[in-house]
């Protein structure tokens, strides 16, 4: 049975008087994450591979341990295809670099317009840089890919297709596994941007079938500056590697360099290993959490904040509907989103308000910007009240 | 006439008898509220840039006196935009460019806004002594040329 008031007791920084709504920009992260990034500073910490003292051989076997604990949690068909990244930003713009070289004109990339920028400008980029061409797949009224006109876009001379799984702004969920066979039957890449997705949900890429898949550590609960990009092995095996140096290679002459195998060849310098031990640490957490009914009880909070904030007249949701995470865009009529989160966080709680590093899908919606409130497990439905209260009361002082 | 020092006094003075941050925040709303603008000052040569919501100022010199006018989205921004207009608007050129601003110090909404707030006022206030001392030297030119 989930209990919420225990799982909080394992966030010291929920002690504070702070209702925390923004854990889509960044979860709070356990103790036992916490201790488990100290314990590895204070008892483990060398740089990884080629040294042979028991130290750095701890180091080796604690990342090579986490990297076998991600491949299980997604269903990776081997660790080979786990490569570890500083977040999912960095996981999407080594991809756009790795791609690079077999793009020309007359190619095309998709990307659909809900699209965090990290999923968005390095492939415009990418097109600007090769001739390829960017098309920018349409969205349904929901803020969710439009399915028959992505099918109607996608040809043989789509090179690439980028969408993610869960929107960072509505999150509600895109048809990743539709998507997929439809971009493999245009022998296309499919890229995921998993980073809102893994946090709410199982992921099995091999059930996706997906051809990358990346995800950031910070937002699972975990330490900042850890990602994961996820390739299936012939994939990364084609992939150019986009940083270059330290573990990543194999023999480097005057004038040629031959690379490692998988998955070192895409790991240049030395990996965040503390913060990678940490995610494995996280990922142990999450699945007790998940087998208490972690899951379950985020989806009975998110329909209680749907409820409870639709009852505030003048509240304006980006995408309605059925969402699969507690994310919540909103206005409120004749306040501008900024002295609305401005009014909430001095009201003690956090919020996030502005684009959202969405600026085509918040044109989309016709807005500049909006208030984001999204939930995490170890919130409750009593922060969602001192919310929905403190909004009323902006409302008031307002109107 | 009272001066900019007096002006901003009154509202240190008004800031401090308000007693907490949300009577602060309805009192910049309310004064954001209180005016209405012309459409016209939302221009693109009017933005300013630095701030982070949509924000606009329009400056003026008249008779070697400034006249201003802003706009903004956010009524927050919009309301302490207009504090500046309140201690600036009609002061002669001079005035305006040796003026010691310090009422966004010596108030509590120094405390009670974010920063990027902060900056934008800092930009508007900037971008008026930059209008006010080109204004300035040009009447001294053209009293020179008389």
């Amino acid at each position: 049975m989930f209990d919420v008031h225990k799982i909080r007791a394992d966030f010291p920084i929920l002690a504070g008087p702070d209702a925390y709504l923004d854990s889509a920009a960044t979860a709070q992260k356990p103790q036992c994450v916490i201790d488990a990034l100290t314990d590895f500073y204070s008892n483990d910490n060398a740089n990884v591979y080629r040294a042979e003292y028991d130290l750095a051989r701890r180091a080796t076997e604690r990342l090579e341990s986490a990297r076998q604990t991600v491949a299980d949690f997604i269903q990776a068909a081997s660790p080979a295809e786990i490569v570890f990244t500083s977040g999912a930003t960095d996981a999407l713009n080594r991809l756009a670099a790795g791609v690079s070289e077999g793009l020309s004109p007359g190619d095309e990339i998709l990307v659909s317009a809900a699209e965090h920028h990290s999923n968005f400008v390095p492939w415009q980029r990418l097109c600007q840089q090769t001739g390829a061409a960017f098309r920018i797949v349409p969205l349904t009224a929901d803020g969710g890919v439009d399915l028959p006109a992505f099918e109607t876009l996608c040809s043989p001379r789509t090179k690439v297709v980028a969408v993610t799984q869960v929107s960072n702004v509505t999150g509600k969920e895109n048809p990743v596994k539709a998507i997929a066979r439809i971009a493999h039957a245009a022998d296309a890449l499919c890229v995921v941007d998993g980073a809102q997705g893994i946090v709410h949900r199982p992921v099995s890429v091999r059930e996706l079938d997906c051809d990358f898949y990346c995800f950031s550590a910070h937002k699972l609960y975990s330490a900042m500056g850890t990602g994961v990009l996820y390739g299936k092995k012939a994939r990364l095996e084609k992939l150019q590697p986009a940083l270059f140096g330290g573990e990543m290679v194999d023999e480097v002459g005057d004038q040629q360099t031959t690379f490692a195998s998988l998955p070192l060849r895409h790991e240049a310098g030395t990996p965040n290993v503390g913060g990678i031990v940490a995610l494995e640490r996280t990922i142990q957490y999450i699945i007790e959490c998940r087998a208490s009914g972690a899951l379950e009880y985020e989806a009975q909070l998110t329909s209680y904040a749907a409820a409870e904030l639709q009852k505030i007249s003048g509240l304006r949701l980006c995408g309605t509907g059925a969402r699969s995470a507690g994310i919540f865009s909103f206005n409120l009529s004749g306040i501008h989103f900024y002295d609305a989160g401005f009014f909430l966080a001095r009201s003690g709680i956090a919020v996030r308000s502005g684009s959202h590093c969405a600026q085509p899908l918040m044109r989309h919606f016709g807005v500049e910007g909006t208030v984001r409130v999204s939930l995490a497990f170890y919130n409750t439905e009593k922060e969602i009240d001192r919310l929905t209260a403190a909004l009323r009361r902006l409302q008031t002082c307002i109107g | 006439m009272i001066s900019i020092e007096q002006k901003q006094n009154e509202i240190v003075e008004t800031f401090r008898l308000l007693e907490d941050w949300m009577d602060q925040y309805t009192y910049l709303v309310e004064t954001a509220q209180s005016v209405a603008v012309s459409e016209a000052v939302r221009c693109d040569a009017n933005r300013i840039r630095e701030c982070q919501s949509e924000a606009w100022i329009d400056i003026r010199c008249n008779d070697g006196k400034i006249n201003l006018a802003v706009d903004s989205d956010s009524l927050l921004v919009k309301g302490m935009l207009l504090l500046l207009v309140r201690i600036l608007d009609g002061e002669p050129l001079a005035t305006v460019c040796s003026a010691e601003l310090d009422f966004i110090e010596t108030t509590e909404l120094y405390q009670n806004v974010p920063p990027a707030r902060i900056t934008g006022l800092r930009s508007a206030v900037s971008k008026i002594r930059g209008v006010a001392r080109q204004a300035a030297v040009k009447k001294n030119r053209n009293g020179l040329k008389k």
